[in-house]
């Protein structure tokens, strides 16, 4: 599979989550566009038919935007809801992406970990994915050879 | 008023699976949710429930394995089974219909197609 169709795939992955959960449109970024301001993020791991790691990461900000849209903006909501809401969404667009990039073959995802340190250094080769979201960044990252390998440039 | 099991190990999707349950009418029905396979099925085996609405990519059971207990037990062979998960594509939807799952949806799921999906259980249970 090309790498454009991998950006198409990933671009409705991550609308038709954001759309459906949050009702927030989603726009694509310039591959140069800067990063979430220190950001949150989780890692997923893909375990089969192929090995890779998906990141996602946004600013406090829109998470707590999104948070607000899914949980009710009269709910206080704590910081277990708005983590295991990061871990929801980086869980449906991988498996979103997934479903796209193998529709054919049945795929095993891990558990979404979440980012403990700074944004890690991309791995080479890694793709970098940029979206807007209400006038924030979200990020997301693919990385690891045998997933990639799936992806020809 | 129906009870029905929703085992995700996500407090977000439990709560959105109880938000489109609440929006299709089942504004009555009791929800009681477990964080794992294993959770749902020691519950299951307890009580009775008119409906299991699983993930797949849980911790200590997946919902895979829940379906093959649900399904391999007689007192529970007849519990309708409805996977909403991100990990499905064609082939594992397949899959999941022949082990016994009466649909498979993929996440997020919407009011709409939840309602679409429940509508043959909810006309059976009227019947009744």
């Amino acid at each position: 599979m090309l790498k454009d169709q991998w950006d198409e795939i990933m671009q409705a992955a991550v609308a038709g989550c954001l759309e459906n959960m949050a009702f927030m449109e989603v726009f694509p970024a310039e591959p140069d566009a800067a990063e979430p301001e220190n950001p949150v993020w989780d890692s997923l791991l893909v375990l089969e038919p192929t090995q890779g790691e998906f990141r996602l990461a946004m600013s406090r900000a829109l998470l707590n935007e999104i948070a607000a849209n899914v949980y009710g903006f009269d709910t206080a909501i704590t910081e277990r809801q708005t983590a295991d809401l990061l871990a929801e969404l980086l869980n449906t667009i991988v498996g979103r992406f997934m479903a796209g990039i193998l529709p054919m073959e049945p795929f095993k995802l891990g558990i979404p970990e979440r980012g403990t340190s700074g944004w890690p250094p991309l791995e080479p080769g890694a793709i970098h994915w940029h979206f807007t979201v209400e006038e924030h960044a979200l990020s997301i990252i693919a990385s690891g050879a045998p997933m990639l390998k799936l992806c020809q440039s | 008023m129906m009870r029905i099991m929703v085992a995700d190990d996500s407090s977000c999707a439990r709560m959105f699976i109880s938000k489109c349950l609440e929006i299709v009418g089942l504004t009555d029905a009791e929800i009681i949710e477990a964080d794992n396979g294993k959770e749902a099925l020691d519950k299951l085996k307890e009580q009775a429930f008119d409906l299991l609405i699983t993930d797949l990519s849980m911790p200590v059971m997946d919902g895979e394995a829940l379906l093959k207990w649900v399904k391999g037990t007689p007192e529970l062979q007849k519990l309708p089974v409805l996977v909403i998960s991100s990990a499905g594509n064609p082939a594992r939807e397949k899959k999941l219909l022949e082990l016994g799952a009466f649909a498979v949806l993929g996440k997020p799921v919407s009011p709409v197609t939840m309602l679409k999906t429940l509508e043959p259980l909810l006309e059976q249970r009227g019947d009744d």
